[in-house]
């Protein structure tokens, strides 16, 4: 397995001492032995293939019931609300889009885009991709840190938790030299990013490759998140908090003065 | 610059989507659900571009690359692959078939039009 968490204290405590050892070097050792299993092949895990987004791969924003921003976001990428209205698009000015916003009425942002059919595909696609992420099977870890991933170092491949996931100042997704690794998260609860948390790429991890199937999501404020973020209800970025992936929710999604840009395919 | 193109997609709502973007950059869109229905497409009428999906039921999108060709008449056509699954090697198939191009999905809808411009602008095949 490659689940690997960065030492937070050093282990002195042998179980086979050896006399001429220091307590030092016996810590040394174990140090590298923890650095040998970070690095270690991992023979049991298959590699996961992406979930495919569909048409939802056309936005970096997308919601059901409505996107509420607090000036002034950066979203670079697609915006858009279906079935509801383009008026539940409310505090997001066309300037803050690089990018579409569609809706599916003249309704909304005066720079909006009528395309009922493209976002009734995409939410369609969005809510089978949920769907495909949160049935993936043989998850190759369950319950990792009891739901607190906190400083973690996670290999690639699929995570299964029945509850929610804290992670209140960081984790790091190392995909070991592989830019095609993928994660799913399958999180049968709250994904809550702590204030200022930072999901750190590695080895070439790509945001379009990570994947947080999720019951609601809550990105702590000045939080540095990466990858696409599949909801079964809200997404809620708190102040300055950063997606490089998607907001693909099926009810609403809140923006507080945040940066949201999709990842390259 | 409005060109003639043709679309290959068996899922319906993919086909129309694409076309409808492609429509609203002003090219003219032929279109087939199916390899079958392709040939006959073609048969009657020549485009400078056809999108191809690879995952056709029946004659893929791989094999129809090949027979065009493979076909004097059709070979100074760009043929480019429009495929779901980005797998490692897809996109060497796909030039190996004869394509000229290769788009990812998700379709970003932001980027198609430019894609497509981009690939209409290189120099045609011989034919």
């Amino acid at each position: 397995m490659n689940i690997t968490q960065e030492p937070k204290h050093t282990v002195s405590t042998p179980t086979r001492p050896n006399r001429a050892t220091s307590k030092k070097q016996i810590s040394i050792s174990l140090m590298a032995a923890l650095l040998a299993l970070i690095c270690s092949a991992s023979p049991g895990m298959a590699g996961q293939a992406p979930v495919d987004l569909g048409w939802a791969g056309s936005f970096a924003i997308l919601s059901k019931s409505g996107i509420t921003d607090v000036p002034t976001s950066a979203i670079t990428g697609n915006v858009g609300t279906s079935p509801i209205t383009g008026a539940a698009i409310t505090g997001l000015d066309c300037a803050e889009v690089t990018g579409t916003i569609y809706t599916v009425n003249a309704a909304g942002p005066a720079c909006r885009v009528e395309y009922p059919a493209l976002l009734t595909a995409a939410v369609s696609d969005m809510e089978t991709a949920f769907t495909d992420a949160a049935g993936r099977a043989l998850p190759d870890v369950t319950e990792l840190g009891a739901g607190n991933i906190d400083g973690m170092r996670l290999a690639p491949g699929l995570y299964k938790w029945g509850t929610g996931v804290l992670i209140p100042t960081g984790v790091t997704l190392d995909a070991r030299g592989d830019k095609d690794a993928v994660w799913i998260f399958q999180i049968a609860g709250v994904l809550a990013v702590g204030n200022g948390a930072i999901v750190t790429l590695s080895g070439g991890a790509q945001a379009k490759n990570i994947f947080w199937q999720v019951t609601q999501a809550t990105l702590g404020t000045t939080s540095d998140v990466k990858g696409i973020i599949l909801s079964s209800t809200a997404i809620t970025m708190n102040t300055g908090a950063t997606l490089a992936g998607r907001a693909l929710a099926q009810t609403a999604v809140t923006l507080q003065m945040n940066a949201v840009t999709e990842p390259i395919n | 610059m409005s060109s003639k193109i043709l679309v290959i997609d068996d899922n319906p709502t993919n086909l129309k989507l694409v076309s409808e973007l492609l429509e609203f950059e002003g090219h003219k869109i032929l279109q087939a659900g199916d390899a079958e229905e392709a040939q006959v497409v073609l048969a009657d009428t020549l485009p400078e571009l056809i999108l191809m999906d690879i995952a056709l039921p029946g004659m893929d999108g791989l094999t129809l690359t090949r027979k065009l060709k493979a076909d004097e008449r059709t070979r100074h056509i760009r043929i480019v692959a429009l495929t779901a699954f980005a797998m490692k090697g897809d996109d060497q198939k796909a030039f190996d078939a004869g394509c000229a191009g290769y788009i990812t999905k998700p379709i970003d809808t932001r980027k198609l039009p430019g894609q497509v411009a981009e690939l209409l602008a290189k120099e045609r095949p011989k034919p």
